[in-house]
């Protein structure tokens, strides 16, 4: 991989910190001011406000990024309208896709649909909407993105993207881990732990995000 | 490089070995001070009644027993006497393990049974030395015990009973003849003829083989325990025909039994049992009812109420109101409580010092009778409960010396195992053969002496110990430049590039041995490998997706190659999925991408099949259902696995036909029990016995056919017709799946560029096994080992072929995989030395596991789970390691 076209943009960096100090905030601040954290103790209202709220914080800011690097901006509004239902579309998929892989891995098939419905809904807004929006739901971009290990990441957005992402999907792997343990806390009810895996490793990701970029740059800067 | 093998697999095994005997102490003995049994002891002691009966129900469970006065109950006369307050309902907690064999020596001997006396359960019952118990105190008191039921008290107690009807016990499918015959045995004794004994011991064994066939919640169970209650009705009205007010009656069980009806392990429902006490001098209310005791409380009872000396390494607590109704005088009734303190006290050190206060409150008691007798009771008991616990916090008397030096030599023996193949110095090697061989003797020796003596400061030991530790320093610095080539891991897998598979099969590794740090996943450890199971299938996925990208792009290089932004590329460039289309490649894109998910759904169809470990051990399955009352179901089920598997081994060669044979056989075994629907009745006919020698024959001709043809899918063949044979019939669904998953990894194998890199095929597949162990039901619990797998095609008992055919159900799951594995390492036409490191490999594996598994155990020694979930695993480790031992040995001997 040869980082010399390598280019940050400035404001990528400030909006990881951003969405890494909001993670934080909803599962520390509850904490430091002494009441039962809503999320690992209710679970799914709190669950679902959270990722909407993060998914529409996301879309917001990624789709500032975007818009400089798309390829066309078209200002028909039913051009608009069939964006916007491919993007909802290939949301929803995610969505399905997940809460299969879910099931897949042992979560139950009928009981707690809503519960595991929320958690893939976790997951694809926490974690897979900033991919979702740089490729443009385009699933040749998403392949070159991920799998073609020739290419990597050419920029301090394409980094950030997958870092999320993989870090918000192994963040989720690990938390299910805690599941079969016995202490019998209420925040091992499903799918909490993975919902704290997810906000916990989507967290990482940006920060790791920012100190891979920042290593890249100092790099490119020596031997360029 | 042979002998570095040699030496890296002796030296783990004697490590092995080592921890072994050090973690379970097979002669244990209560250190016991002489006791002085004066005349002075004996005088007040009489004895209190005339006739006592026991009758053990084996396996009975204690919310079997009716609730008092209940109309509609299976066991009405019970349900009746129970009502009345000449009764005692107590609940008898037993220990773990649950198994007949170290209940009955409890239950006579009072001491909290060893652990490992389950190993000898089905070996060697008759050389059993039980120590003093107060059946044999009972013989010298020159009373006469009779006994009808379980012949297992017979190789107990040779030459106890004045008069002994055994039965059969080890046959596990009769449940009707075995009870019958004690029946019979029970209408002779209670006869005036034979009316001369004093102890009348009866053991019904008939429940808990239902229970082991069919579960607890069998439809036979009702029907057996209303025989049992008639039984106890007829003893009952000869006992107490006479009036005689000094006759007991009691009503045990050694264990229970789980949901699945099995026994062996720690949960309620497999310790509490019934403790019923029936006497006409009781005079007793309701709202005493089912207190829970310790079930060895009933052996000094016992003795006090037959006026002998309590056995001397009973642990139990007398259970004053058996008793009580019986003493005349209040004087004499607190000597009872002082024997028994007495005794207790003598099994520990300081056992003087808390009893100091009990026994002042006696003293004063004696001189002063002003004092409340209840008082003085409850300081006995409460001096009592403490020495017993007490005493068996120290019954877990590990030798740490030789479980740490244990350790140390399986670690530096995977080490050697290891670096076998970078160890090309020959006089590093010699000395290293040299150095192990020292420490491994000097240790060997040391084990010896440390079990016996410890603290004995002799001039041997001494030297023992100097030479261990020079031996020991010396062999530091090797121990130190292999553990620096392991760290370099890039050395191990030499042979292969190191890149995202390598780094995530070492991960799982980790993981898997990691878990062992929690008692939760080592009840609940198949999680652990379906978890990663499903995500090896999700790393195939990415793996395959990422060759074919690779694929693609060298496709379309020339096009790609002055295209910077791949974003702007869509629409120039054709895609990849187009690339896809193009090539071709797009129909094995879609194929690999669904094999992928068909493996997936099987593991989560696999999990479902049988619910294991400890937390989710009761929702119901597929299993459960299939079993329940779904016979047709079930037959379909196994027919149309029989025939996937069938389809899926067949290659036209003669032995393929025997095992279709085989499968026959097996099936028609299973109908003749009446576990699968037949068409035809006929079959039935035959015994079942019959069925299964025919198979076994079957599939040993195709084991041999595989020696001579010396292709060794035959072997697998084979297996897969035993194991068709001796699972549950509803098990063989996940034959069918694992040959199913068999064959979709190897082509996945060739998608995705694998099949070079033995090393993770290697990983893999024990990976698979244990999924496979784990979905068949098994668990790290000593319950789940089917003793009824030793009764297939068996008349009566033959300890070999039963504890072969118990090895074999045991280690199903790994045999299965791992001659799976020589399948395909042998399709692969690697060099044999290549398959031999393989198997290696997978040993190595084990012992790293099982060392580290070793090292967690030693600081968690005194947990509150060693002896229910620690020490099992330890077993289930030591069984594993010696099968793959065995699977090393025999690639490496052929």
């Amino acid at each position: 991989m040869d980082y010399n076209n390598w280019s940050c943009d400035n404001r990528i960096i400030y909006y990881s910190y951003f969405l890494t100090g909001s993670i934080i905030s909803v599962l520390a601040i509850p904490y430091s001011m002494g009441i039962k954290n809503p999320l690992i103790n209710t679970s799914i209202p709190a669950t679902f406000t959270q990722s909407c709220v993060m998914g529409i914080l996301e879309i917001l800011l990624f789709t500032r990024l975007q818009r400089e690097t798309a390829t066309k901006s078209s200002t028909n509004l039913s051009q608009k309208l069939k964006i916007l239902t491919y993007y909802i579309l290939t949301f929803t998929i995610c969505c399905a896709g997940f809460h299969i892989l879910f099931i897949l891995f042992g979560a139950p098939i009928f009981s707690n649909f809503i519960e595991t419905a929320c958690l893939s809904f976790h997951i694809v807004s926490l974690s897979l909407i900033p991919s979702l929006i740089i490729t443009e739901c385009y699933i040749d971009n998403c392949l070159s993105l991920y799998f073609d290990s020739k290419i990597g990441s050419r920029n301090q957005i394409e980094l950030t993207v997958k870092c999320v992402c993989i870090c918000g999907i192994l963040g989720c792997w690990f938390g299910s881990f805690a599941i079969p343990l016995d202490w019998d806390r209420d925040w091992q009810e499903w799918p909490i732990p993975c919902v704290i895996g997810i906000n916990v490793g989507v967290a990482i990701g940006y920060l790791s995000s920012i100190f891979i970029g920042k290593f890249i740059k100092s790099n490119v800067r020596k031997y360029v | 490089m042979v002998s570095t093998k040699i030496v890296g697999v002796l030296c783990s095994f004697l490590g092995v070995f080592m921890f072994f005997s050090g973690f379970f102490p097979v002669n244990y003995k209560v250190e016991t001070s002489n006791r002085i049994v004066d005349g002075k002891t004996i005088e007040y002691r009489s004895r209190l009644i005339n006739k006592l009966v026991i009758m053990l129900v084996d396996g009975m469970r204690s919310d079997m027993i009716p609730s008092p006065g209940a109309n509609h109950s299976n066991m009405p006369f019970l349900s009746d006497k129970l009502s009345l307050p000449t009764s005692l309902n107590l609940i008898g907690v037993a220990q773990a393990p649950t198994v007949t064999l170290p209940r009955l020596k409890a239950l006579t001997t009072g001491r909290v049974p060893s652990f490992l006396d389950i190993v000898w359960q089905n070996f060697a019952s008759a050389a059993l030395s039980i120590g003093e118990n107060w059946i044999n105190i009972a013989f010298r008191h020159g009373m006469r015990i009779f006994f009808t039921g379980d012949e297992t008290w017979l190789s107990l107690f040779p030459d106890e009973f004045s008069h002994a009807t055994g039965t059969k016990a080890y046959f596990v499918q009769n449940y009707i003849e075995i009870d019958l015959n004690v029946s019979v045995a029970i209408e002779n004794y209670m006869e005036t003829r034979y009316n001369d004994w004093d102890v009348l011991i009866i053991h019904y064994s008939g429940l808990d083989h239902i229970g082991h066939l069919f579960g607890p919640r069998s439809s036979l169970m009702p029907r057996k325990l209303s025989e049992m209650d008639e039984s106890i009705r007829r003893i009952y009205n000869q006992l107490f025909l006479s009036n005689d007010n000094n006759n007991v009656f009691m009503l045990l069980s050694d264990h229970g039994m789980s949901e699945a009806g099995n026994h062996g392990g720690p949960t309620p429902h497999e310790t509490e049992t019934p403790l019923i006490i029936l006497s006409p001098k009781f005079n007793y209310s309701r709202s005493m009812n089912r207190e829970r005791i310790n079930q060895i409380d009933i052996v000094p009872t016992i003795c006090a109420l037959l006026g002998i000396e309590i056995p001397s390494e009973n642990l139990g607590t007398l259970i004053g109101r058996v008793v009580r109704p019986f003493v005349a005088d209040s004087g004499d009734w607190l000597r009872y409580f002082k024997e028994n303190a007495d005794q207790l006290s003598a099994l520990i050190p300081n056992g003087e010092d808390i009893l100091e206060h009990a026994l002042f409150f006696y003293n004063k008691f004696q001189t002063n009778n002003s004092l409340d007798i209840s008082t003085v009771e409850y300081e006995f008991i409460k001096a009592m409960k403490l020495i017993s616990d007490d005493a068996v916090m120290r019954l877990s008397n590990y030798d740490m010396f030789v479980m740490i030096t244990g350790v140390i030599l399986v670690y530096t023996g995977s080490l050697v195992l290891f670096n076998d193949q970078h160890i090309n110095n020959i006089s590093f090697k010699n000395s290293l053969f040299n150095i192990f061989f020292i420490s491994a003797s000097s240790t060997a020796l040391l084990a010896s002496q440390t079990t016996s003596q410890m603290a004995e400061i002799s001039v041997l030991s001494f030297a023992f110990h100097v030479g261990f530790a020079l031996s020991l320093s010396f062999s530091f610095p090797v121990i130190f430049s292999l553990m620096k080539s392991v760290f370099c891991a890039r050395r191990v897998w030499k042979t292969e590039e190191f890149d995202f598979i390598s780094l995530f099969t070492i991960i799982s590794f980790a993981l898997s041995i990691a878990s062992y740090g929690s008692s939760s996943f080592v009840e609940e450890e198949h999680q652990v490998w379906y978890h990663l199971y499903q995500t090896f299938n999700l790393v195939f996925l990415i793996r395959f997706t990422v060759i074919m990208c690779c694929t693609s792009r060298t496709d379309n290089i020339d096009v790609n190659k002055t295209e910077n932004d791949v974003f702007h590329a869509v629409n120039s460039t054709p895609s990849i999925a187009n690339t896809f289309k193009n090539n071709g490649k797009y129909f094995t894109f879609y194929i690999v991408y669904c094999a992928i998910f068909i493996l997936m759904v099987l593991l989560r169809f696999q999990r479902l099949i049988n619910q294991t470990g400890n937390k989710w051990l009761d929702t119901p399955d597929i299993g459960d259902w299939l079993v329940d009352n779904n016979q047709s179901q079930l037959s379909i089920v196994c027919i149309s696995s029989i025939i996937v598997i069938y389809y899926l081994r067949y290659e036209g060669r003669y032995s393929d036909w025997l095992m279709g044979v085989g499968f026959l056989l097996a099936y028609c075994y299973h109908s003749s029990l009446n576990l699968l629907w037949t068409p035809f009745s006929v079959i039935n006919h035959l015994s079942p016995v019959v069925y299964a020698r025919l198979c076994y024959l079957s599939s040993t001709i195709c084991l041999f056919s595989s020696l001579a043809t010396r292709n060794s899918r035959d072997i697998t063949n084979s297996l897969l017709v035993i194991g068709s044979l001796i699972l549950r019939p509803h098990n063989i669904i996940l034959i069918c799946i694992s040959s199913i998953q068999h064959v979709m990894n190897e082509q996945l194998f060739a998608a995705t560029n694998l099949s070079h890199r033995y090393f993770f095929i290697a990983q893999f597949y024990n990976i698979l096994s244990n999924v496979l162990y784990f979905s068949l039901g098994m668990s790290n619990s000593i319950a789940c080992i089917d003793i009824n797998a030793a009764f297939i095609g068996i008349n009566g008992v033959s300890v070999i072929f039963g504890s072969l055919l118990l090895f074999i159900h045991t280690n199903y799951a790994l045999l299965y995989w791992s001659f799976s594995l020589l399948e395909l390492l042998m399709k692969y036409s690697l060099p044999l030395n290549k398959i031999r490191e393989s198997f290696l490999f997978i040993l190595n594996l084990r012992l790293i596991s099982m060392a580290f598994y070793f090292t967690l155990i030693i600081p968690l020694r005194h947990h509150i789970m060693v002896w229910t979930v620690f020490a099992p695993k330890v077993l289930f480790h030591i069984i594993f390691y010696a099968s793959n031992l065995f699977l090393c040995a025999i690639v490496y001997f052929t």
